[in-house]
């Protein structure tokens, strides 16, 4: 034999394959041992679905029928012109159309506002002469019931007209609702300091968004 | 670029990498790792939450002014220029007898009033447009003016209701200017003649043409209300109203109780004053004159009397 041949690792090899025949034995021997320990029911189903999550928002109309709010709705008249006394009530119902329960809250923002002059000469914001209020109920005969008539509505609307997030959340079950009156009004007391003049009509842009969060089990 | 690169990502494939190279790296990494994990977050919050918006709700002001309309009644029928130096409109009078016009013209508003300085003193019109206590929608407020110098008159448009900012109205405001009345101005007091001559005053006035029933006797302005119109002051709302909780036009003086802030006790001081006032006019017996804050006291009208009733005002 030459001295420098190449010896072929036979004693390796054969090693190599006797430890993985072991562990595959050990494997075999193991789950065997187990599965003759254990018993399993056929008559389990596993079924995963996915959840139902929606909210569905709408606005009262004139004629008393309830419309669909999307991004595009607008739930004030537009064609109101606000003056010192004027209140403008705007219902809203919210409605879980899926089948987990959410909280929802209600956010008022105002995106812009259009500064005119008023008879003074002076420039002034349309938001800083304005009031609002919101009021929540769970039926809607209870809302109209807690806001009868003007009075009562002049009453709720006392904040200031800015962004507003809802303090507190409430829970809906599914197809359950609830009503939203929101109210937007000039004080009567607003003075000359509003009463605009010029071309521009002071405006104020508002957003209503109504938020919903699944409530984890 | 080819620099930075080189500079903090460049790894050489047979030299050794440089530490700053492996710090800018790693850097990124974590930075990319953040942002996947706020993603992530995001995301999964977004999946179990629903948002329903109305974006675009416009909310619009009123506006109210006046056009106003003044000419000549007693000799050329001359219509006068009234000018408009930014929100006051004014004009300048001789001595004669004018009618006014007060309208609505073109304002967005529903209701307003003005108010009318003649030579210093201030007048407040009653509504222009929508009066809800009174069930009247006036389009214009009309009434004549008799001055016997060079005056000069000046009219301010004010939105909203005179009630509430303290103006109050006729049975408690004796510079108050309503549809048809004559103010002469000719005499040697002011003399706003509303009455019928046969309830037995001002029917001798000189300078009257009785239009309406409403007395005139019943109190002075309170300075308080001027410095109002002039300062645009607002105070607390006292007043309550009962229009339903709808779009709601302003009921601009729908008010069961006049403003409690502005309630004129005057009445009282008023009916002294004429107390006092009048004692030298029953001495003169001869005269029949009325003047506001005077008051023949055996000829009270059946408005008056009402009036201090409700008030608890004692007559003589």
């Amino acid at each position: 034999m030459k001295p420098n041949a190449k010896k072929t690792p036979y004693k390796r090899i054969a090693l190599a394959l006797s430890l993985c025949a072991l562990i595959v034995w050990g494997i075999l021997g193991t789950g065997a041992s187990l599965a003759w320990f254990t018993d399993t029911s056929p008559e389990v189903n596993n079924i995963f679905h996915f959840a139902d999550f929606k909210l569905e928002v709408s606005h009262r109309l004139t004629d008393g029928t309830w419309e669909k709010i999307d991004g595009q709705t607008k739930v004030f008249d537009e064609e109101a012109l606000y003056e010192p006394g004027y209140v403008q009530v705007v219902y809203l119902k919210v409605e879980n159309k899926g089948d987990r329960d959410f909280k929802f809250s209600t956010a008022v923002i105002v995106n812009g506002c259009i500064e005119a002059t008023n008879v003074f000469g002076q420039r002034f914001m349309l938001q800083d002469y304005l009031k609002f209020g919101l009021m929540t109920a769970d039926t809607e005969e209870d809302l109209k019931s807690n806001i009868p008539n003007r009075e009562t509505a002049v009453a709720i609307a006392t904040e200031p007209l800015h962004n507003y997030y809802e303090a507190g959340a409430f829970e809906l079950a599914p197809n359950g609702t609830k009503y939203i009156a929101l109210i937007v009004r000039m004080p009567e007391e607003v003075g000359n300091v509003a009463n605009y003049r010029g071309e521009t009509i002071p405006k104020v842009e508002l957003g209503i968004t109504v938020k919903a969060d699944q409530i984890a089990d | 670029m080819k620099e930075l690169y080189n500079e903090f990502f460049y790894i050489p494939k047979h030299g050794k990498v440089k530490e700053k190279v492996m710090l800018v790296r790693t850097a990124i990494t974590v930075i990319i790792m953040i942002v996947c994990l706020a993603v992530m977050s995001i995301t999964a919050y977004a999946y179990f939450s629903y948002n329903v918006t109305s974006g675009s709700n416009i909310i619009k002001a009123a506006n109210f002014e006046a056009n106003a309309a003044i000419y000549r009644t007693d000799s050329n029928h001359k219509t006068l220029t009234v000018t408009s130096p930014g929100r006051i409109q004014t004009a300048n009078l001789t001595a004669g007898t004018y009618a006014v016009e007060l309208t609505k013209g073109e304002s967005s508003a529903q209701t307003g009033f003005c108010i009318i300085t003649i030579d210093g003193a201030d007048y407040y019109t009653s509504q222009i447009g929508v009066d809800a206590e009174k069930g009247l929608s006036e389009a214009s407020i009309k009434f004549t003016l008799k001055v016997s110098s060079d005056t000069k008159l000046e009219i301010r448009s004010h939105w909203g209701t005179s009630a509430y900012y303290g103006y109050a109205d006729a049975s408690s405001n004796s510079l108050y200017i309503e549809n048809e009345d004559i103010i002469d101005l000719t005499a040697s007091t002011i003399d706003i003649d509303e009455t019928s001559p046969t309830e037995g005053q001002g029917a001798a006035s000189e300078t009257v043409t009785p239009e309406s029933t409403t007395p005139t006797t019943e109190s002075t302005i309170s300075t308080e209300s001027a410095s109002t119109a002039t300062t645009e002051s607002t105070t607390a709302p006292s007043t309550e109203t009962t229009i339903p909780a709808e779009t709601i036009a302003p009921e601009s003086t729908e008010t069961s109780e006049p403003a409690d802030t502005t309630e004129p006790t005057i009445p009282e001081t008023i009916n002294t004053e004429a107390v006092e006032q009048t004692q030298p006019a029953t001495e003169n017996a001869s005269t029949e004159q009325t003047h506001i804050g005077e008051v023949q006291t055996s000829l009270w009208d059946e408005e008056t009397l009402r009036i201090c009733k409700e008030n608890n005002i004692p007559l003589p």
